[in-house]
């Protein structure tokens, strides 16, 4: 073992002073390079109504769909249209407090369905490896079942139409990849112009290693390729569909 | 990997392509479209920001490369400090030993991959499978060429030359299903293959597009969802950059993103960009349970030396310098005989593999610099490929073919140049071997078309009429010229078109 | 206003002709011309093919050829976009670590032009008198757009034939495939590009097709001529000088 960390420490001294030694420069050194100066990229102050209808456009032209609800009977409905009529294919929920705010998670629970929970949910307590490692497996198998998955959005970048999931609270990031349909919903007061805007206001967090989100994805469109004859077919790996429903978040 | 085509081989490569009609019409469509879409996304955002945003992006890689070491240690400590493994690795088998040793200490027998240009240059799949893993491509234009057993003939779309026949037909050889040309259900089967794949995979292998230093984030971008899948499905993830993919800060990703789908695809921003910080803490947190990401050289440090080449190190891997070159689109990724094919390739190559074995590559091309005027980093790739030129004559690293032939060409070639800077040394000489080359003309010349007596060299005139020399050429002609000309001016009215009077330094 | 030309090996040995019309140009326009006989080539056959000692013996001797003519010229004009960006750029490049040359390639690269980008730029002229009756259309050449940015000047020009319409073909700007000896070290790439421009020349439908470099004439004529095409291909300062609806 200490073979394999003297090892592997002498690559990287290696390394790292063969790149100081070409750049002019002594290894440890010590030296911190001055950052370049900031980079101001101009862009147009929408309001949040115009946001809002950027967003949804921009969903739209990636070939997602896009619709903004004003009550929970409308957002249940939407839901339910999107639902398959076997009541035996699961349903991927994931654990977003606006699923429980909006009544979504009741109204599915108690619906008959076979509803499949988070995974924190799904493994109920602390097990050994030996315990988790086949539930973890069934998690996965049964999300692949699943023809829809149920998520929130923590983010909208309104410039290119796209939802960002940042784990940490939800846990959403197989529940947005596995089943062929994703659901998901964003309060509107949270979209952002653009990605400049999402970098920016994540900085902080991802600066400590305590706050960094183990796992963000910025989430346009549905999956596709055009790896055949440069002909678009979607849903090669992730979902086929992307349906986002945007709601107002006051609404309480 | 057998009949895979060889740098060394480039000529019969490229001969190979020009006769191949579908591969043709592929090529144009594709790369053709792939402009198109380009240009519209250029439109999108305007001539002058998208300059600014280009300048920018060179700004950011000009200074991380002359920090590399730096940067290189914060990503390693931040990465190290969420979580992850870092190992730094030399050589390419430096690398692939530590992949196949990880996987064996994991009981792997099934490792997924998605797209990366990385793990080719090193020729991590073969070393797997003599390892008894299984490796499974995961894009679509990757799996489709590692079922046919080639090399991707492009950056971002590897299956570029295949045709939907070609696919279907693939598909019913190795999947033994019946043929389908449907190209929605040819993908639709891929998925479900894959996944099957995706469930059984202990590893999940990556490459990188960006890693971020000051947070230890490492960045994939991509349209499919396989990259989401395998750095999330199975317990091991492991990513490959080389030493040039690192960036400073989190804020920098912003002009990449931007420039990098708009050139790769025409698209604002592809469907998924995964941001991956360390790794999970407990069995009930979704993604893998480790994570590791090696720092390859290869050769990379050696390009860094090299203050001519250092900056292909700024290649983003975007493709769009392969769909605007003229050469690419006649002859494709394969001919190249290597990983990156292309305008890129042709400066990497030599680099990474030895500029004997592709000495062939930096000569393919007419210098016309559509490369220079796409590239998002703006890299001076026409510079880049003269300056290996100069390298390549310098030293006499003739292409390394068997061939007794090839290395008498390069004498040959060597010895015209020489005389040709003897013979315009002084007008004299110069006027001379030109009287020369009139009489060889004269005496051994055939008549071409229009019946003048032309040196017939059949490289030219197998396709082109050859232009003959001049009976008077135009030094020749000289005297009468400005002595018609002066008569002219005597007897010329004054012209009415206002002229800038001459400079005054004499 | 003096202008000294530098005529280029190629247009010396091939096409005198258009070294003729460039004369003929500066005549009517009453611009006093000078040749230095004792020039030959600016080196860039040798540098694009990698022989980079060989390329700078022939530019030292070029630069001092350059340097006396400005004693007495207000100007060096060469009727090649190429050779035009061989001198006020490459020479920088070829001189590097040889600060004084690099100093004095830069002065002389400053007062150095391609012919239709000194008529516009400098003169200031569009209109020369010239008259032909036809379809012209113009192939952008490679280093005259991209090393230079010269792209409108020609066309300008063009127009303002008496006679000419104008046509803009498809992809005007690329590459014929001459790219100097790429056209004999890889003969079927070369012939494969100047078959797609031959296509979009015809397309266009114009009977002329005009450019300010004569090795892109010498691939496209050449492949042109072999086609049995009857498209004709000259150099922009043929056309210019060209009276009476003909050329």
């Amino acid at each position: 073992m200490r073979e394999e960390m003297k090892s592997l420490l002498h690559g990287k001294e290696q390394m790292l002073t063969q790149i100081a030694n070409v750049l002019g420069r002594q290894a440890h050194s010590q030296f911190v390079p001055e950052p370049l100066p900031p980079f101001h990229w101009q862009v147009v102050q929408l309001d949040s109504g115009e946001l809002v209808r950027q967003l949804i456009d921009e969903v739209t032209k990636v070939g997602g769909h896009a619709v903004q609800l004003n009550s929970e009977i409308e957002v249940r409905a939407y839901v339910e249209s999107l639902l398959p009529a076997d009541f035996d294919i699961p349903i991927a929920l994931s654990d977003g407090e606006a699923l429980s705010r909006l009544g979504i998670r009741e109204w599915l629970e108690t619906s008959g369905r076979r509803i499949v929970p988070v995974l924190k949910q799904f493994i109920a307590e602390e097990l050994q490896p030996e315990e988790t490692a086949p539930l973890v497996e069934r998690y996965k198998a049964l999300l692949m079942e699943a023809s829809v998955g149920i998520t929130t959005a923590d983010y909208g970048l309104a410039d290119t139409g796209t939802l960002v999931i940042v784990s940490g609270t939800e846990q959403h990031r197989l529940m947005s990849l596995l089943p062929p349909v994703h659901i998901c919903l964003l309060d509107s007061a949270r979209i952002l112009p653009s990605l400049t805007d999402l970098l920016a206001h994540l900085q902080d967090r991802f600066s400590e290693a305590e706050s960094a989100p183990k796992n963000m994805t910025c989430i346009t469109g549905p999956s596709r390729t055009a790896d055949i004859e440069q002909t678009i077919t979607m849903g090669v790996h992730g979902p086929r569909s992307l349906h986002l429903i945007l709601y107002d978040g006051k609404h309480d | 990997m057998e009949h895979l085509d060889q740098p060394e081989t480039f000529a019969e490569n490229y001969r190979r392509a020009l006769i191949n009609p579908s591969l043709q019409k592929a090529l144009t469509t594709a790369t053709g479209k792939a402009l198109d879409a380009r240009n519209h996304a250029l439109a999108d955002v305007g001539e002058e920001r998208w300059q600014q945003l280009r300048a920018r992006a060179r700004a950011i890689k000009e200074h991380t490369i002359d920090n590399l070491d730096y940067y290189l240690e914060q990503l390693a400590a931040n990465v190290e400090r969420s979580g992850g493994h870092i190992f730094w690795a030399k050589s390419a088998s430096d690398a692939r030993q530590y992949i196949v040793e990880l996987a064996a200490r994991r009981s792997v027998k099934v490792a997924v991959k998605s797209k990366s240009m990385m793990t080719e240059e090193i020729e991590l799949n073969p070393a797997l499978e003599a390892a008894g893993i299984e490796a499974v491509e995961t894009d679509l234009g990757e799996y489709i060429v590692q079922l046919a057993n080639e090399r991707p003939s492009h950056i971002n779309m590897p299956a570029i030359h295949k045709t939907r026949g070609d696919v279907a037909d693939l598909f019913t050889e190795k999947l033994g299903v019946e043929r389908n040309e449907d190209i929605s259900e040819m993908a639709a089967l891929a998925r479900r293959v894959l996944r099957q794949r995706f469930a059984e995979a202990q590893m999940g292998i990556t490459g990188v597009n960006y890693a971020i230093a000051d947070t230890g984030t490492v960045v994939l971008v991509e349209n499919e969802g396989n990259i989401r899948l395998t750095n999330s499905l199975p317990r091991v993830h492991v990513a490959l950059m080389g030493i040039e993919k690192v960036i400073p800060q989190l804020s920098d990703l912003d002009v990449f993103i931007k420039l990098l789908s708009r050139s790769a695809s025409g698209q604002k921003i592809c469907s998924y960009v995964s941001f991956l910080t360390g790794v999970k803490t407990s069995q009930r947190e979704e993604g893998p349970d480790e994570f590791h990401l090696i720092i390859l050289d290869n050769g990379r440090v050696e390009m860094l030396a090299n203050p001519h080449l250092r900056e292909s190190l700024f290649c983003i891997r975007c493709g769009a310098c392969l769909n605007v070159c003229p050469v690419y689109e006649k002859i494709g990724g394969h001919a190249y005989g290597w990983v990156y094919p292309g305008p890129i390739g042709a400066i990497l190559t030599p680099q990474l593999i030895g500029r004997e074995r592709a000495a062939a590559l930096p000569f393919a091309s007419t210098l016309c610099g559509a490369c220079r005027d796409v590239c998002p980093v703006k890299i001076n790739l026409p510079e880049m490929l003269l300056h290996l030129r100069h390298e390549i004559k310098e030293t006499g690293r003739a292409t390394k073919v068997t061939s007794r032939l090839n290395r008498l060409a390069e004498f040959l070639e060597h010895s015209v140049f020489k005389f040709w800077a003897a013979a315009i040394k002084t007008s004299l000489r110069y006027r001379v071997a030109a009287h020369a080359a009139r009489a060889t003309h004269a005496l051994f010349g055939r008549r071409n078309k229009d019946g003048a007596r032309v040196l017939s060299f059949s490289r030219w005139t197998n396709t082109r009429e050859a232009t003959p020399l001049a009976k008077r050429s135009f030094r020749e002609r000289w005297p009468e010229l400005i002595k018609s000309a002066e008569e002219t001016a005597e007897a010329k009215v004054v012209e009415t078109i206002a002229l800038p009077t001459s400079m005054n330094n004499r | 206003m003096r202008v000294s030309l530098f005529i280029t090996c190629v247009v010396d040995q091939f096409y005198p002709q258009v070294g003729e019309a460039v004369v003929q140009l500066f005549t009517n326009l009453g611009v006093e011309v000078g040749f230095n006989a004792e020039q030959t080539c600016c080196g860039q056959p040798a540098y694009n093919t990698g022989y980079r000692r060989e390329a700078r013996a022939v530019a030292v001797q070029m630069l001092r050829l350059f340097e006396r003519e400005l004693q007495t010229s207000d100007y060096l004009i060469a009727p090649s976009g190429s050779c035009t960006a061989m001198v006020k750029n490459s020479y920088r490049e070829l001189f590097s670590g040889e600060p004084e040359l690099q100093q004095r390639a830069q002065r002389v690269g400053e007062r150095f032009y391609e012919l239709s980008q000194f008529l516009v730029d400098v003169l200031g002229v569009e209109e020369v008198g010239a008259s032909f009756n036809g379809r012209v259309t113009y192939h952008d050449s490679c280093h005259l757009l991209r090393e230079l940015g010269v792209s409108s000047a020609p066309r300008k020009l063009i127009r303002a034939v008496r006679g000419v319409e104008f046509v803009e073909m498809h992809a005007p700007d690329a590459c014929c495939g001459f790219g100097g000896t790429f056209s004999v070290k890889y003969p079927e790439i070369s012939t494969a590009m100047v078959a797609e421009k031959a296509i979009n020349i015809a397309r266009s439908q114009a009977d002329m097709v005009v450019a300010c470099d004569a090795s892109c004439l010498m691939q496209t004529a050449g492949f042109l001529s072999r086609e049995g095409s009857n498209v004709r291909c000259l150099h922009l300062a043929e056309l210019l000088a060209s009276r009476n609806g003909d050329c």
